[in-house]
């Protein structure tokens, strides 16, 4: 009879539902229930397949078209579970984020106005043995992903240490830059420290004006072409983040188009934000840039003229879009809205840790003077994103997909001065009032 | 069985969710539309004018990702231009929608089987000079085609044409089916009333619901 194991790419977490499991060359992650989750420790040894009728064949189909199993070859490693952590968080906060945010620096080489990264004293920023520390600490808590940024990162000399520490404790590193620094040298280092996904930061359309800030994002525009044929040769995956602005939306069409013919397949859209503590710029800058409602609709009206030709995908931000899927089709794909402090959070250059890059002020504590895992228990002013009354009960109160999407905190917050104010300019909210 | 009444010890065995990351998520979601009968010329019309579709007896709309899904309206509207049954599937997720003329009494007896877990389950609406009954179902990876054939819209409505017949010969069992498996209830005063034998559709529907 053949035998049949977990794949050893394959990372597993107890949780309070019962567990995750996460395919760390594939990027799936399952969230199982208890049975399920048994079974799936069971596997870290080889077994046979369950005979159909027994409760755990159902599994098995999907769980084999997933890679999650694979037949077994005698005397291969198993992958650990986790089957020794402490705190299993309560199921609407996970035990240990799913991905942790590093702005590993402050430090960029450019300054787009409306930049969230607070300032730091760049002598201050955690120093490498820190941050492998942080890593081994993320490790025992069975972190799947480790999402590097900025600021930018590659200014940053011991990246490529950091990132293949990060591969070799299990924790799968993927990489954002604005692409200015990204040549074929950079690149298979990158591919050498285990990068999955590397992506890109591109915030517009070239400006008219040279000299100021559309300087830099033409030069940037110019940076990304050229980093991106060499990128789309390599091994590495690659995105595009796109920060979609009322000023860029005429012109999406065009510039989807034009990432398509550079070769691209993967687009993020990201909706512009406020940061936490605004300067009179930021301030300007989000006002001038942010999306009303009739510019998320336009944007909708995009996305579907083109999914199917790019692979494309939202922040959580935009969850609101998805607003015509059934509430539990949206639980089965993971669409969770606004994750801060509860399957995210964000670790800034100098230890502090926040529940996302939105809400840096915020702040749980230090990773420098406690360990991680306590703050991230502790959740020290992030009760309120960690409350799974709060959504239905704030601006979100009668969506029918509260739940899944719950507006963006950092929107709800600078619109309504709260948390749960929810979103004013939710395009999904308004069609469920008119209706 | 997934069933989730209070007191029972029925072991559940479920993947909750999937997240892609980093791989192209290629679902879609499906809607067919089934006519028995052949449609009016005055149904043909309405459906021309809503769909833009010529009118046959078996429409198909196919919609890919996240952005773009049928207009909210026109499963209500085919359901009352003639067309007898909806057959769907989104993400694994599969529901039949079954359009019979209004009947206040068969709707009466109807109403106490209505029941839903996490979207799964069945309940009932007016539409019209309709009630429309939906049956929701999650099923496993494949399992769609293993349970219905190689093309399981055809197969569920085939079987779901059987449904009509057994509701319209006074027959619930197959809405009771759908309560062994996806009702809850905290007490017996709530519980409906149980339909056995099961009739060959539910025994079907049933059998799916608990394998797969």
């Amino acid at each position: 009879m053949d035998a049949w194991r977990l794949s050893e790419a394959v990372s597993l977490r107890a949780e309070a539902f019962g567990g995750m499991a996460f395919h760390r060359e594939r990027g799936v992650t399952l969230e199982v229930d208890a049975e399920a989750y048994r079974f799936l420790c069971t596997c870290l040894q080889p077994r046979p397949l369950p005979l159909p009728g027994e409760p755990p064949a159902r599994l098995v189909p999907q769980l084999a078209h997933l890679g999650f199993l694979v037949q077994a070859e005698a005397d291969l490693e198993q992958a650990q579970a986790a089957l020794d952590i402490t705190w299993l968080g309560d199921g609407f906060t996970l035990s240990a984020p799913e991905t942790v945010h590093l702005a590993i620096t402050a430090r960029c080489n450019l300054s787009c106005p409306g930049c969230y990264v607070p300032p730091f004293d760049v002598r201050g920023e955690l120093t490498t043995a820190e941050l492998r520390g942080l890593i081994d600490q993320w490790a025992a808590m069975h972190v799947f992903q480790l999402a590097v940024g900025g600021g930018e990162p590659l200014l940053r000399e011991d990246l490529f240490d950091v990132l293949a520490y990060a591969r070799e404790r299990g924790i799968v590193p993927n990489l954002t830059t604005n692409g200015l620094l990204l040549d074929s040298g950079v690149i298979r280092r990158l591919e050498r420290a285990g990068v999955a996904r590397v992506n890109l930061s591109w915030n517009g359309i070239p400006s008219q004006s040279k000299g100021g800030p559309g300087d830099g994002q033409q030069r940037q525009g110019r940076s990304i072409a050229q980093a991106l044929r060499v990128l789309l040769d390599s091994a590495l995956q690659v995105g595009i983040n796109l920060l979609v602005t009322p000023s860029l939306l005429p012109h999406l069409g065009q510039v989807l188009a034009r990432l398509r013919t550079l070769g691209v397949r993967w687009v993020t859209i990201l909706r512009p934000k406020p940061p936490a503590a605004p300067s009179e710029i930021s301030r300007a800058w989000y006002e001038a840039n942010r999306l009303r409602r009739a510019d998320l609709l336009r944007l909708r009206d995009v996305l579907s003229a083109w999914q199917g030709v790019l692979h494309l995908e939202v922040d959580s931000a935009l969850a609101g879009l998805m607003g015509h899927a059934e509430p539990a089709i949206l639980r089965w794909r993971g669409v969770y809205g606004c994750a801060a402090g509860r399957r995210i959070c964000t670790v800034w250059p100098d230890g502090s840790v926040t529940p996302c890059s939105f809400l840096a002020d915020l702040s749980a504590g230090n990773a420098r003077h406690t360990s991680f895992a306590e703050l991230w228990e502790r959740g020290k002013n992030w009760e309120v994103l960690r409350d799974p009354t709060a959504r239905p009960q704030g601006g979100c109160a009668g969506c029918d997909i509260a739940l899944q999407c719950g507006g963006a905190r950092c929107v709800a917050r600078y619109e309504c001065g709260d948390l749960f104010g929810g979103d004013a300019e939710c395009p999904h909210c308004r069609e469920a009032v008119s209706a | 069985m997934r069933g989730n009444k209070s007191g029972d010890q029925e072991v559940t065995i479920r993947i909750l969710s999937i997240q892609h990351n980093f791989e192209a998520d290629h679902s879609s979601s499906s809607y067919e539309f089934f006519a028995l009968d052949k449609l009016t010329p005055e149904q043909r019309a309405g459906v021309q004018d809503l769909t833009g579709e010529s009118p046959r007896r078996h429409l198909r709309f196919h919609y890919m990702g996240d952005w773009r899904d049928i207009p909210s309206d026109w499963p209500d509207k085919l359901l009352t231009l003639g067309y007898d049954i909806m057959v769907s599937e989104s993400y694994d997720w599969w529901a039949v929608h079954l359009s019979l003329p209004h009947d206040p009494e068969l709707m009466g007896r109807l109403q106490q089987y209505e029941c839903d877990s996490d979207g799964n389950g069945f309940r009932l609406e007016v539409s019209g000079d309709r009630m429309v009954l939906y049956f929701g179902m999650q099923l496993d990876y494949g399992a769609a085609y293993d349970a219905f054939g190689e093309d399981p819209f055809e197969g569920l409505a085939d079987l779901f044409e059987g449904v009509r017949s057994e509701l319209f010969a006074g027959d619930l069992s197959v809405v009771w089916a759908m309560c062994e498996t996806y009702g809850g209830y905290e007490d017996e005063e709530t519980e409906p009333e149980p339909v056995e034998p099961l009739s060959p559709s539910a025994g079907a529907l049933l059998n799916v619901m608990e394998n797969y």
